[in-house]
């Protein structure tokens, strides 16, 4: 996209524009920060958690933080964060330490979008923000923060779904690998692995509604596609699972 | 000796076909064979974004440049260029393969990651260059992601200004840009896809 835009600015009369290819993986790697739009962090469907002691944030926090104190987050954050691994969370304290550390740990436990909000405070105000003052949103282990994805074009969201497999009207298609499948899997669901999809579709009654699902989304929103094109109504799930022998089943 | 003439006149009838046929029609079927064989590699190859890739599945689902679907699967035999192996292929990067259909799927011999190419009038900035500009303060640095991207993270600093829009809006996008003629501009973008 950049050099292309680039391209663009020379059309246009710029001067030598210069194109940082590498770009913000490459940013990000060697060390340096990034900030996140403020507008984004006021009115996105994200998680921001101020790590600082209770009465800093007292004294004035980022609207919508929850409260999570360091030592706090850092034995308890797999219990506290939302149970969907892919909130993006953004973290921040008055201690660069501190926010590194916590990142690293929601990482561990599992968090894909986990960002430092490095001087948080201060670009707040300085960018006309106005800071909240008394308590911020509190936690606990039986109280974790809600939050859940908007769902994107053919998504079934995690409640629809496991309701969905008490329907008879509806038609649960497992993508995994019969090996996967074997270990355990949805009750009701039939195994068609993505790579037979193409050879097996007429296997699937076109007069109920299907959900097709993997381990993980991405063959389930490949099989969506598929079984789509061919004129099935069809949602998927883009979320993590796990299924036991025993029949009993996680879903984040 | 009529018969024998007959049987030698023969003879030459045939010589002359199959002089006839390798003069003529050979290099003819020659032709076909290869008119074919183009055809079928041009149909062969793909380009596309790689829109979701499934190690354990040896699938790759791709979105060619006109937004389609196309769904390539690998084998351990699929040769990789650019990249060490598969697994080093990620969402969103563009990729173009040669592929062979097998009982309707699309198996890869072959997949190359597209490399960027800069174009004419512009340069490249490397990471260490790019944070002492910016540190001095000294250039515009443009973010050409999508809104969404900026959003959740960007250089500090940068502005949002995404390819798309500069595309949709024509020769209008000139004036996004305008605010900066006088400053140095450094484009970037999630890295060469």
């Amino acid at each position: 996209m950049s050099p292309k835009s680039a391209g663009l600015a020379v059309k246009w009369g710029h001067n030598n524009p210069l194109v940082y290819i590498e770009g913000q993986p490459a940013w990000n790697k060697k060390g340096n920060r990034t900030v996140p739009a403020l507008d984004y962090i006021e009115n996105g469907l994200v998680v921001i958690i101020d790590l600082r002691a209770p009465a800093k944030v007292e004294g004035g926090h980022i609207p919508k933080a929850y409260s999570i104190p360091f030592a706090t987050f850092m034995d308890e954050a797999e219990f506290v964060l939302p149970k969907a691994l892919g909130a993006p969370i953004y973290l921040y304290s008055d201690s660069d330490k501190e926010i590194d550390a916590a990142r690293k740990e929601a990482r561990e436990v599992g968090y894909k979008s986990v960002y430092g909000f490095y001087n948080a405070v201060e670009s707040w105000t300085a960018g006309g923000k106005q800071l909240q003052q008394g308590p911020a949103l509190a936690v606990s282990d039986d109280a974790p923060i809600a939050w859940e994805r908007k769902l994107g074009v053919g998504e079934i969201s995690i409640t629809d779904f496991t309701k969905s497999l008490q329907s008879d009207l509806i038609n649960i298609v497992d993508t995994r690998t019969s090996v996967e499948f074997a270990t355990g899997h949805f009750p009701g669901a039939v195994n068609i692995p993505l790579e037979e999809l193409d050879k097996r579709m007429a296997e699937i009654p076109m007069n109920k509604f299907v959900v097709i699902h993997c381990k993980t989304g991405a063959r389930g929103e490949m099989g969506y596609k598929m079984l789509r094109e061919a004129g099935y109504t069809v949602k998927y799930l883009n979320a993590e699972c796990e299924c036991f022998p025993s029949g009993e089943f996680e879903i984040w | 000796m009529k018969k024998t003439v007959f049987k030698f006149g023969l003879a030459v009838l045939l010589a002359a076909n199959v002089l006839l046929v390798q003069a003529v029609v050979v290099p003819s079927s020659t032709y076909h064979v290869q008119a074919a064989e183009a055809a079928k590699a041009e149909a062969t190859h793909v380009k596309g974004k790689i829109g979701n890739i499934s190690q354990k599945a040896k699938t790759i689902a791709l979105t060619p440049p006109d937004g389609s679907f196309f769904l390539l699967k690998f084998t351990d035999e699929t040769t990789v260029n650019g990249a060490d192996s598969i697994t080093d292929l990620k969402n969103d990067e563009m990729i173009t393969a040669e592929f062979k259909v097998v009982d309707g799927a699309n198996i890869a011999t072959s997949i190359s990651l597209v490399m960027v190419e800069l174009e004419p009038g512009t340069s490249e900035v490397k990471t260490e260059a790019l944070v002492e500009l910016v540190k001095a303060g000294k250039v515009v640095v443009v973010d050409s992601r999508p809104v969404v991207r900026y959003n959740e993270s960007h250089i500090p600093g940068a502005v949002s200004i995404p390819f798309a829009k500069l595309v949709q809006l024509g020769d209008e996008g000139a004036k996004l840009l305008e605010p900066y003629k006088d400053k140095q501009l450094v484009f970037y973008c999630g890295g060469p896809t």
